[in-house]
């Protein structure tokens, strides 16, 4: 490890996680995620992938599937190893050995080949062990599906999300298993500071619905505040109605999205309407008199937006000083310069993958993250993994090939 | 005074044992993102002193119009915290904050860029007195942004990053997800990266500057979403509720008579174990529909299928239909039945406590759950100032006049 004494004057810094072992284990997207923080911030990170993977979701037979991993899997090594066989989980098992960390799908699966964390932990005290799993290891729930539509209908995160004239519709993003990846990510690294200091490890429980849960707070308080709401969903307007104007606004162009949080802001937003000629009704001065008027308020701020592209929108509403943002295509996300300059999205050229990366959003100012690497090919690292870690010689992993207790490249 | 809101009985883990015991953050953070990470620091053990403003941080003075329950969300955001009082517009009270740095693990902020430089409380300077200083910065775009100073609420990052433009319904315009996420994603990476820089720390002594974006943070959640863009080489349209990377099938929400149902089929056995519950309700479930790219070539004739089971019965004969089948069904859950589910209270993520003037209130606790009682024990969020002596005396060792001088300068 390099001398990184030097603290905040930048000149030489070591990757926080550098030295340490994280063996991943299942398919799900918020375990990828894990090990996508944990690579990119030092960590050296196996995955074990299961032939079938965990739960029988197996290896990712379609396209976006393959493009997505792709994204999430970078930095990383993979062996195939079939846990079912005694020689796979004693080959399992001694990697275990070796590793700071293990993490991943310990689910109903694990626990039937006698790899449940509580065993792993108690045969290894200093090891740090962290479950994703829709409710948790605590038993409540075992059969909850971890589908990401399945976790958000059940958490209510999709009653809350639509329009009120519409059904209830799911979140685009993978909130449920991004939340829950990186609070397993959070929980492993409190337990690695745990460590240092105590010698001691920890098993860290994450259940898909707590993590998700949070997120919803101020509904959650709109929920306990009042008379239950049946059409609780609002569209992009301000759930608890204390907003106002809030919402997505139609340009010539496309939508922007703002949020009048105080008067100051709507007096503003006043001053570009009139230089407009658009009239604004006496008695719209309060927050309580716009929400009391919701709807009189969207219509003039439409007024003014429709006159003007999203650009020229966002630029004269934030020179006003109020926050707004142009509701942007994934299309004009993924072109966007400001991206590349923070180094989030890096430009890559892979052949059969996706033009572009992400960088990790754990982001240390002044410091630069590692380079994007590749995301293995299954079974890639069979040879470095297993020499590395274990000292297992190249005649005795293509042995364990040959053995199909590593499954080897030619099965995928 | 004694404090009369009344907490349950709970069994008190191993302080020994709360992963984050010794450790010092001085949270500047206000609303729900950085207060999110402080919270979780709280509630792994670390000594977390919220620092306000005179008047209380903006969502402490929500809560005190306690409009529509908006004074939920503070109670829930800041147990485990200790209160105090900082007037950081005049001079000693940025002093006092200085001295409070200089003895401090992290310092956590969420103000918009350029706030802390301009005040002379930068990571620059709080590193000249304290070198190992963890400071951990969340913001919407990132230090150094090409966005410059435009201002970040939620819904503007919601729709900068497509979250927006991939939620919603075909033919229907955009939306916004129900809940925070682009704020609560913010704040779960914040804690991920202050733990990453502790465990350096304890390594290697290097202080860090934490570099938390709310964009950031979102985008990988974005994973499927880019990866079906790229895989069908267009901008994605909303998918609704169908699976977003085209992956499973049936995978989607289902009215029933008395509600919706979700059904999430991944595999082949769980697609037997539907067409299973399909027959028994008398529903002819034709043949060349096994293998799932079978079933999305005929997604139409699949949903109507489920559609059809679905629509003739309640939400409780579906659930027990698919309960007793083994097939993966989830009711689309009002957020009312979610908050008020026994789950969460056996698993112990919330805990009912009563609050004089709010009532019964279920208190989140920390989804980072930590082997089978690893949890700090639970304490109710402080009221404005109230460890000031605790704090500002006993810790920083000022003496009880000099306490009483700074309150009647109204630096505290």
């Amino acid at each position: 490890m390099s001398d990184v004494r030097s603290h905040a004057g930048h000149e030489e810094f070591c990757l926080p996680l550098e030295g340490y072992r994280f063996l991943e284990v299942g398919t799900s997207e918020g375990t990828c995620y894990v090990g996508f923080l944990a690579a990119l911030a030092g960590a050296s990170v196996c995955r074990v992938e299961m032939p079938g993977g965990e739960g029988g979701l197996g290896p990712p037979h379609n396209e976006a599937v393959a493009l997505e991993l792709g994204l999430l899997n970078v930095n990383k090594r993979s062996i195939v190893l079939d846990l079912v066989g005694d020689k796979g989980r004693t080959v399992f098992l001694d990697l275990v050995g070796q590793a700071d960390v293990v993490f991943g799908d310990f689910g109903p699966r694990m626990d039937a080949l006698g790899l449940a964390p509580e065993t792993l932990f108690a045969a290894k005290p200093e090891l740090v062990c962290g479950s994703l799993t829709p409710a948790g290891r605590t038993g409540e729930l075992p059969e909850l599906t971890s589908a990401e539509l399945a976790i958000q209908a059940y958490v209510g995160l999709m009653s809350v999300t639509g329009f009120p004239s519409n059904p209830p519709v799911q979140v685009g993003p993978a909130v449920a298993a991004f939340f829950s990846g990186a609070h397993l990510y959070d929980g492993i690294v409190s337990g690695l500071f745990h460590r240092e200091r105590t010698g001691r490890g920890c098993i860290i429980d994450i259940a898909m619905l707590d993590s998700l849960y949070p997120a919803l707070m101020s509904n959650i308080g709109l929920v306990l505040g009042g008379p239950f709401n049946p059409t609780p969903r609002e569209g992009n307007r301000n759930a608890g109605q204390a907003c106002a104007p809030y919402n997505m606004y139609e340009t010539s162009t496309g939508y922007v999205a703002l949020r009048v949080s105080r008067d100051e802001h709507w007096q503003a937003l006043v001053g570009l309407f009139e230089t407009d000629h658009i009239g604004v009704p006496p008695g719209l001065e309060s927050m309580a008199d716009r929400v009391a008027s919701v709807d009189l308020v969207d219509e003039i701020v439409g007024a003014w937006t429709r006159r003007r592209s999203t650009t020229e929108a966002c630029a004269a509403i934030d020179a006003a000083g109020v926050p707004c943002g142009p509701v942007r295509t994934i299309g004009e996300v993924v072109q966007d310069p400001h991206l590349r300059t923070r180094g989030i999205v890096v430009d890559r050229s892979h052949a059969g993958g996706l033009p572009i990366g992400l960088q990790t959003p754990l982001r240390f100012y002044g410091e630069t993250p590692p380079p994007l690497g590749d995301a293995p090919s299954p079974s890639e690292h069979d040879f470095d993994v297993l020499g590395e870690w274990l000292g297992v010689s190249p005649e005795d992993v293509a042995e364990l090939r040959a053995t199909s207790v590593l499954r080897g490249p030619d099965v995928h | 005074m004694p404090d009369q809101r009344v907490l349950p009985p709970e069994s008190r883990g191993d302080e020994d044992e709360n992963l984050l015991r010794g450790v010092t953050v001085i949270d500047l953070g206000q609303i729900y993102n950085a207060p999110y990470a402080t919270l979780l620091l709280a509630q792994a053990g670390a000594k977390v002193i919220k620092v306000e403003p005179p008047g209380g941080e903006r969502n402490r003075k929500r809560a005190k119009w306690n409009l529509n329950g908006a004074g939920y969300p503070f109670e829930m955001m800041n147990a485990n915290k200790l209160g105090v009082t900082l007037n950081l517009k005049i001079p000693e009270g940025r002093e006092l904050l200085l001295d409070m740095a200089a003895r401090a693990d992290v310092l956590v902020e969420n103000f918009r860029s350029g706030v802390m430089d301009r005040l002379g409380l930068g990571p620059s300077t709080l590193h000249r007195t304290n070198k190992s200083l963890v400071y951990a910065s969340s913001s919407g775009f990132g230090k150094d942004s090409g966005y410059g100073t435009l201002a970040a609420m939620d819904v503007t990052i919601q729709a900068m990053s497509g979250a927006m433009d991939a939620t919603g319904f075909e033919g229907d315009p955009p939306v916004k997800s129900g809940a925070a996420i682009a704020d609560f994603f913010a704040g779960v990476h914040l804690f991920g990266g202050i733990v990453t820089a502790l465990v350096r720390r304890e390594r290697t002594g290097a202080g860090a500057v934490v570099d938390v974006a709310m964009m950031d943070a979102i985008l990988p959640s974005m994973a499927p979403v880019l990866g079906a863009a790229f895989a069908r080489h267009q901008v994605v349209v909303r998918s609704g509720n169908e699976s977003i990377t085209k992956a499973y099938a049936p995978y989607n929400m289902y009215a029933t008579t008395s509600g919706h149902v979700v059904v999430a089929i991944r595999t082949d056995d769980e697609w037997q174990a539907l067409a299973t519950c399909l027959r028994a309700a008398r529903i002819q479930v034709p043949g060349g529909l096994e293998g799932v790219e079978s079933r999305l070539e005929r997604l139409r004739e699949v949903d109507e299928l489920v559609e059809k089971w679905t629509k003739s019965r309640t939400t409780e004969e579906i659930l027990a239909a698919a309960n007793d089948g083994h097939v993966p069904c989830v009711p689309v859950r009002h957020l009312a039945d979610v908050v008020g589910d026994p789950y969460f209270r056996r698993r112990g993520l919330l805990v009912d406590c009563d609050l004089p003037g709010l009532g019964q209130l279920p208190i989140l606790r920390s989804p980072i759950r930590v082997g089978d009682d690893g949890r700090v024990r639970l304490r109710l969020a402080p009221k404005l100032g109230e460890h000031n002596r605790d704090v500002y005396v006993n810790w920083l060792g000022r003496s009880p006049e000099e306490l009483h001088a700074l309150q009647r300068a109204g630096v505290v």
